[in-house]
């Protein structure tokens, strides 16, 4: 057999799964830290990230075990617009929660999503638990439980600088943020948002390191930017009219959708770029709806996000026990198309429960867990 | 330019010669750079790459060289060729080809044969024959790590 030079070991290795990592770290000593440095787990990541997929987090709430279950798939983006009108999504884990815990979506970015679970010890003692999942290993973590009050709100950011991630828990009491990473993790005080007395409303969005969220601030609304690395804040201006909206990366830089269905099945869509907090830019766009049984207004459609190329995604956001397959939609402003992807692979239990589906457009592999 | 121009003539290490079309060879950066620097005759001696490996990388070549000058295939052809071409190579044959692509510095032959290994290495077994290296911890150590990294067996 012939010798292979570690250099090109190092660059099959990056094109793993990041399941088959974890299992050759048990292989030798050399290779058990090479998958471990940085240098590796940054090859494994740009290679994961110049071919984004779609990411797909099924909800299921198991009364009788009192909790939940997510189960993870994924699918390459549709090959071109005009293209095969299905894909084929693989399974990719599977998260099953001890008793009596209810998980529910917090946030995602860069490869991991956040939960939260809240717990009642005691009358104005209520903890939240965050757990952090990476959806291609199935690997899980808790976080250190936190007191939390009305109005609390989790964010988790990603700072690609450091290539820390970040989790901030905003609430009436104070703002306070936990860094992942090896080691004893712990929530840290922070200063708070510059208009105190806040209270924020929407899920938030990270691009390129800052994470975007809606606030309220005595009756007057604001986007706050919240920088990741250096944690300070920053507000910015925008119309009402925009806070019914969904926060979106469009190209890198931050926007707002809003999708609204006007008369004679049409669906209009309203989206504001913010190119930086001075310059705003706003389209509109009036899609006809040609008599799609699935994109109307009885079904739960939202925006998932928008592709590199700039195509807005729309998914059901639940099933409804209806047994017809789940579709995701691309709609090209440019063109004025709207292209309906049929996503095979999910099994057939799945259409017997009343989920609930999230979808992300840009997902890519993380090999770096949060322990 | 003449006929004998356009051709070119690759040597294996065991002496065997192929005359391929210079736009051909010219995909193999190593080769660009030899001509380039006229360090070369028509004639170039490649010591490390066997006559065997050598005709499939040619093959390889030709197919791409084709594509990109004429357009008459579709990137889709083009991928299913490339998923038939090394579908039913072996091991030892795929190493073979990714020396032969590293040396030859063919960046779209490499990136196809090291994703064709990374694609056929599922168990630890095929890891360690890859590698062809020895466990080196000891039973207590391999027990300690495989523990940290259950999570990862479990399918």
């Amino acid at each position: 057999m012939n010798y292979i030079p570690i250099d090109l070991i190092i660059q099959i290795s990056s094109r793993l799964p990041a399941k088959s990592i974890a299992r050759f770290r048990c292989v030798s000593k050399l290779w058990s830290s090479t998958f471990h440095r940085s240098y590796f787990t940054e090859l494994f990541l740009t290679r994961s990230s110049a071919h984004p997929r779609l990411l797909f987090a099924l909800k299921r709430d198991v009364p009788i075990d009192r909790n939940s279950e997510w189960l993870f798939f994924s699918s390459t983006q549709p090959p071109n617009p005009y293209g095969k009108a299905s894909l084929l999504a693989a399974s990719y884990s599977h998260l099953k929660c001890p008793e009596d815990t209810w998980l529910d979506f917090c946030g995602y970015v860069s490869g991991l999503i956040c939960f939260t679970h809240d717990v009642w010890i005691a009358k104005g003692d209520e903890r939240r638990v965050h757990v952090i999942c990476n959806p291609s290993t199935g690997q899980y973590a808790s976080l250190p439980s936190l007191k939390i009050y009305r109005n609390s709100r989790s964010y988790l950011g990603f700072d690609p600088i450091d290539k820390q991630f970040k989790v901030l828990s905003v609430a009436d009491d104070g703002h306070k943020i936990l860094t992942l990473g090896i080691g004893e993790m712990s929530w840290r005080k922070i200063q708070c948002c510059p208009l105190s007395l806040s209270r924020c409303f929407s899920q938030g969005i990270c691009i390129n390191g800052v994470l975007y969220y809606f606030a309220q601030f005595d009756g007057t609304y604001r986007i706050v930017c919240f920088d990741i690395k250096s944690e300070n804040y920053k507000l910015i201006d925008v119309e009402l009219f925009y806070f019914e909206g969904k926060l979106i990366n469009y190209k890198g830089e931050l926007s707002v959708i809003l999708w609204k269905y006007g008369d004679n099945g049409t669906m209009e869509l309203y989206m504001l770029i913010l190119e930086d907090t001075e310059k705003q830019r706003t389209s509109k766009y009036v899609y006809t709806l040609e008599d799609d049984k699935y994109f109307d207004r009885y079904n739960e459609v939202s925006v998932a996000g928008v592709t590199a190329t700039g195509a807005i995604v729309f998914s059901v956001r639940r099933m409804r026990r209806i047994r017809k397959p789940f579709r995701v939609f691309y709609f090209n402003p440019e063109k004025d198309t709207l292209q309906s992807i049929k996503i095979k692979g999910f099994g057939a239990e799945f259409y017997a429960w009343n989920n609930e589906i999230y979808t992300f457009v840009d997902h890519v592999k993380q090999l770096a867990t949060s322990t | 330019m003449s006929k004998s121009e356009k051709k070119i003539v690759l040597k294996s290490l065991d002496n065997e010669a192929f005359e391929v079309e210079k736009a051909v060879a010219l995909q193999s950066q190593t080769i660009w750079v030899m001509c380039e620097d006229k360090c070369v005759g028509n004639e170039i001696p490649l010591e490390n790459v066997t006559g065997q490996i050598l005709a499939k990388v040619i093959d390889y070549c030709k197919k791409h060289a084709v594509v990109d000058g004429d357009g008459d295939e579709s990137s889709e052809e083009l991928k299913n060729w490339d998923t038939e071409f090394t579908k039913n190579m072996d091991q030892s044959t795929l190493f073979n080809m990714i020396l032969a692509a590293n040396y030859l510095n063919i960046k779209s032959l490499l990136n196809l044969t090291c994703q064709a290994v990374a694609d056929k290495t599922k168990t630890i077994d095929e890891f360690h024959t890859f590698l062809n290296i020895e466990n080196n911890f000891t039973p207590e150590e391999e027990a300690q790590i495989c523990q940290e990294n259950l999570w990862a067996f479990d399918d």
